[in-house]
């Protein structure tokens, strides 16, 4: 902070992540140009600025922490308040308590309430009424080339908007002034996996490959980095369906144009 | 819909998941790595039933559902086992 007439004033170690405010008070000194006051210090973050709550999933949690499918929206129940609605869902696809990728309740909102931003883009699902961003696959992939998501919820400040759930900013990383690369494969399958408590003797067969590679160096040193990823998905799975059948008692009791038909279907 | 049924008066099983990962990192050289990590979902294979079906009559005529009160799913996966490789440089 420099001001002609007044000793300038430096302070470091203040990181900012995304969606975070911070206000910092600045008191310049009358004095000489060529005196310097520095202060090095880690100042507590607190955000005075608006009344939001939020959440970050910070670099480290997103490619640390285990991923089922690399799906990097797991990571939002690391947030208070935050429940994973997927294995409540009903309907099919396109109807608006049904979504393709995974589903949120935040603070008690519907999970249809959620915005998702990428770099400040709203980030949609399948159709209009798909509010969560997600593929077929059931996931929301490309977690390599994803450094943070900071999730803001309650009253959050004027900047948010559209729905009154969760809003969740997704930034994605950017290269380095060095090449960097990196390719990998993700295996699971049945082999590897426990039997799941409504399947019958067997394990329904399941093979999941999830493959890629990223890349990222500089255009123009210092100055344009691009950072670009692939990530491929490939699966077969087997589900258990559970389902009622009439019992013993209840064939025995069916008439015999009935019974005929149930002795058969086994 | 009929009745004098409060909301939020049913409440369903818990949850109960423990997730770990465990990864290995190699030097193949200054600029190249290695890295090999398993990732374990729901490791103690804690079975985490869903809420029972909560609809009784699904359309204004017809009978009962069958499935009305039973559950049928789990909220979670069994364990689950992920094996990953990855080349970085």
């Amino acid at each position: 902070m420099d001001k002609l007439g007044f000793r300038s004033e430096r302070r470091s170690g203040v990181s900012l992540v995304v969606g975070q405010h911070q206000e910092l008070d600045f008191t310049l000194q009358v004095g000489d140009v060529h005196q310097t006051v520095e202060v090095s210090a880690d100042p507590d973050v607190l955000s005075a600025t608006t009344e939001d709550t939020a959440g970050l999933v910070g670099e480290r949690q997103v490619k640390d922490l285990p991923l089922n499918g690399r799906s990097y929206d797991q990571l939002l129940a690391l947030n208070p308040g935050t429940v994973n609605y997927t294995s409540q869902r009903a309907g099919s696809t396109g109807t608006s308590n049904s979504e393709l990728g995974n589903m949120f309740s935040v603070s008690g909102h519907r999970p249809q309430e959620n915005l998702f931003l990428l770099n400040g883009v709203d980030y949609t699902g399948a159709s209009e009424i798909s509010n969560t961003p997600g593929g077929v696959s059931g996931q929301l992939l490309g977690v390599d080339a994803v450094r943070e998501f900071a999730v803001v919820k309650d009253t959050y400040g004027a900047e948010y908007g559209k729905r009154p759930g969760a809003q969740v900013s997704i930034v994605t990383a950017g290269g380095t002034n060095q090449f960097h690369g990196a390719v990998y494969e993700f295996v699971r399958n049945s082999a590897l996996d426990a039997r799941n408590f409504f399947d019958q003797a067997e394990i329904p067969g399941f093979q999941r490959n999830v493959f890629g590679g990223s890349f990222g160096g500089p255009i123009r040193p210092d100055k344009t980095f691009p950072l670009g990823n692939y990530e491929g998905y490939r699966q077969n799975l087997g589900l258990s369906n559970v389902t009622l059948v009439p019992d013993k008692a209840s064939r025995a009791a069916a008439v015999p144009s009935v019974q005929i038909r149930i002795s058969t279907a086994g | 819909m009929y009745g004098n049924a409060g909301r939020n008066i049913l409440e369903g099983s818990s949850l109960k998941q423990f997730d770990l990962a465990l990864a290995k990192h190699w030097s193949l050289s200054e600029r190249v790595n290695l890295q090999f990590r398993s990732d374990f979902f729901n490791l103690l294979n804690h079975t985490n039933l869903n809420t029972p079906n909560p609809v009784v009559y699904a359309a204004a005529t017809g009978g009962p559902s069958p499935t009305a009160g039973v559950i049928t799913s789990t909220s979670t996966t069994s364990r689950q086992v992920q094996l990953g490789l990855k080349l970085l440089w």
